[in-house]
């Protein structure tokens, strides 16, 4: 009797023992799996500048033409100013409505044809590690002229469209009668995703609108889970991570309406910052 | 290359070595954290991993992304620095250069008066060069989709770019489209028809912009600053005379 219940208690005790192995193993696994992650992610910042520095060092005759005089501090400053003139310029000579990133004098423009038609002042920026540290060489041949925009997303709507069916007759009509727009808006968030890979954000000032800060805080984790899932394909299908360089600016919101329903699709933008 | 510049290129060398030594005391920070958290404490690891998880997201992450870019600055060129004289050049060049592409840039900015209209916010700017005359406010296009029982659809809004001014007209007759009809449940007269002139609605002065599209005044005052016309700008009685007498036929007129 006692031998049975002693092999019984092997038996557990095996069984356990088992569970116990499993379970570390699955433990480790999972660990291992979220440590290499995590470096996956923490390392893509180093991908990205290699993906610029490849995309400069196939212009050849930008690399050809490069002085290494334009790394002099002294003159870092100088060019970075000629390159966004020249960039303005080449702006003008499209037909559209543009946008103009001037971060050194704290401006957001919009441009058409040369003329700056809007012009509103920043209130602050969070520009990107990345983009900070940047080399004067990949700065000057990324910056160098009209970026495009390559995508939209925002809280509001880009034409607020309100669909009305004609009335039968007059009596209809003056039942329906169109009562204007009381201007009450919704809080504008917006997310411009542009060419190689960089993004802007505009954010209007928070304390301006009521539900302001519940809207940034729905739009902030959107983007995040956007990131976060993105991030969790490439990590499952063994590609590369993307990092996103970004520039968060913040401005009042009506000319953050002004901006994102002026734009047309597929517009460009010239961004500048010492 | 002088002796200052020699001594710089030891310090960012030294710098750049210094930061290199500074990664991997993370990285080797990081991996005894992760063998030491993780792997001794198995017994705990459902709540270790939890933690690990909310913490590899708040704390770590940045961590990581701060020190690859610290990294990054070993990608650094190294400054190669020239003579004096070179550099001083260089920046007086640039500086040239840079007014000359400015002066290219403000010859894009017209001379006369032209007129700046946000539709996003219903206000209109005059402006003379890069001087502003006056700021108020205007009514832009409302938006609306209008469709009727044919499925014909009009859709009231403010053409956004630049445009000139066509021509200019005092006391403006207007001819009512279509829509003016189909809006008001009447039934679309035939294109002459004398229903279609209405006199005094668009106030002493009308400017146009060209396919229908009009700057002209208002019997609604009330709505100015409001988004409810049907693609027209309206503006009050006095901002219209000052807008007729200040652009001429060609002026310019940029809406956004």
């Amino acid at each position: 009797m006692s031998d049975l219940s002693n092999h019984e208690t092997d038996q557990k005790q095996n069984i356990n023992l088992r569970k116990n192995h499993l379970s570390r193993i699955l433990i480790y696994s999972s660990a291992l799996i979220l440590a290499v992650y995590l470096i996956s992610i923490g390392i893509a910042p180093l991908h990205k500048i290699g993906e610029i520095k490849k995309m400069v060092e196939a212009d050849t005759v930008f690399i050809h033409q490069y002085d290494s005089i334009n790394d002099h501090p002294e003159i870092i400053s100088a060019i970075r100013k000629k390159v966004y003139t020249a960039a303005l310029l080449k702006l003008s000579e499209m037909d559209s409505i543009q946008l103009i990133v001037n971060l050194h004098d704290s401006l957001v423009c919009l441009s058409i044809n040369g003329v700056q038609i809007h012009k509103t002042p920043i209130q602050s920026i969070e520009n990107d590690k990345l983009l900070k540290m940047i080399p004067n060489r990949e700065y000057l041949n990324l910056f160098s002229g009209p970026i495009q925009i390559v995508g939209q997303n925002s809280t509001i709507v880009k034409e607020p469209i309100v669909v009305r069916q004609a009335p039968k007759d007059t009596i209809e009509a003056s039942l329906n009668a169109y009562k204007p727009d009381t201007m009450i808006q919704n809080p504008a968030f917006l997310s411009l995703q542009l060419e190689h890979g960089l993004k802007l954000i505009f954010e209007q000032d928070i304390d301006s609108y009521p539900g302001a800060k519940k809207a940034r805080r729905i739009f902030r984790i959107k983007l995040w889970l956007d990131k976060t899932i993105q991030s969790l394909i490439n990590f499952v299908s063994l590609k590369k991570q993307e990092y996103i360089p970004t520039l968060v600016i913040k401005m009042p919101p009506d000319d953050l309406r002004a901006i994102y329903r002026a734009l047309p699709a597929n517009a460009f933008v010239v961004i500048y910052y010492d | 290359m002088n002796k200052e510049s020699q001594l710089y290129k030891v310090f960012q060398n030294k710098l750049a070595t210094r930061r290199w030594a500074e990664f991997k005391v993370h990285l080797q920070t990081l991996s005894t954290w992760l063998w030491k958290g993780i792997l001794r404490s198995w017994p705990k690891a459902g709540k270790v991993l939890a933690i690990l998880l909310i913490i590899g997201c708040a704390v770590v992450f940045p961590i990581l992304v701060q020190n690859s870019l610290i990294y990054l600055k070993l990608y650094q060129k190294e400054i190669t620095f020239q003579q004096e004289e070179k550099v001083q050049a260089t920046k007086i060049k640039l500086e040239k250069d840079v007014s000359l592409l400015q002066r290219k840039l403000d010859a894009k900015i017209p001379k006369g008066n032209y007129l700046i209209i946000n539709s996003a916010s219903n206000e209109f700017t005059l402006f003379k060069g890069d001087q502003r005359i006056k700021k108020d406010k205007c009514s832009t296009g409302s938006y609306i989709l209008l469709k009727n029982a044919d499925e014909q659809e009009w859709m009231f809004k403010t053409p956004k770019g630049e445009f000139r001014i066509q021509g200019k007209t005092t006391s403006p007759v207007w001819k009512k489209p279509d829509w003016a009809f189909v809006e008001d449940g009447l039934p679309v007269p035939t294109i002459n028809h004398e229903s279609r002139f209405e006199y005094g609605v668009l106030g002493d002065y009308a400017l146009s912009l060209g396919h229908g599209y009009l700057i002209h005044g208002t019997l609604y005052q009330r709505f100015l600053g409001l988004p409810v016309t049907h693609g027209c700008i309206r503006l009050g009685d006095e901002n219209l005379e000052l807008v007729y007498k200040s652009l001429s036929v060609g002026s310019k007129v940029y809406i956004f």
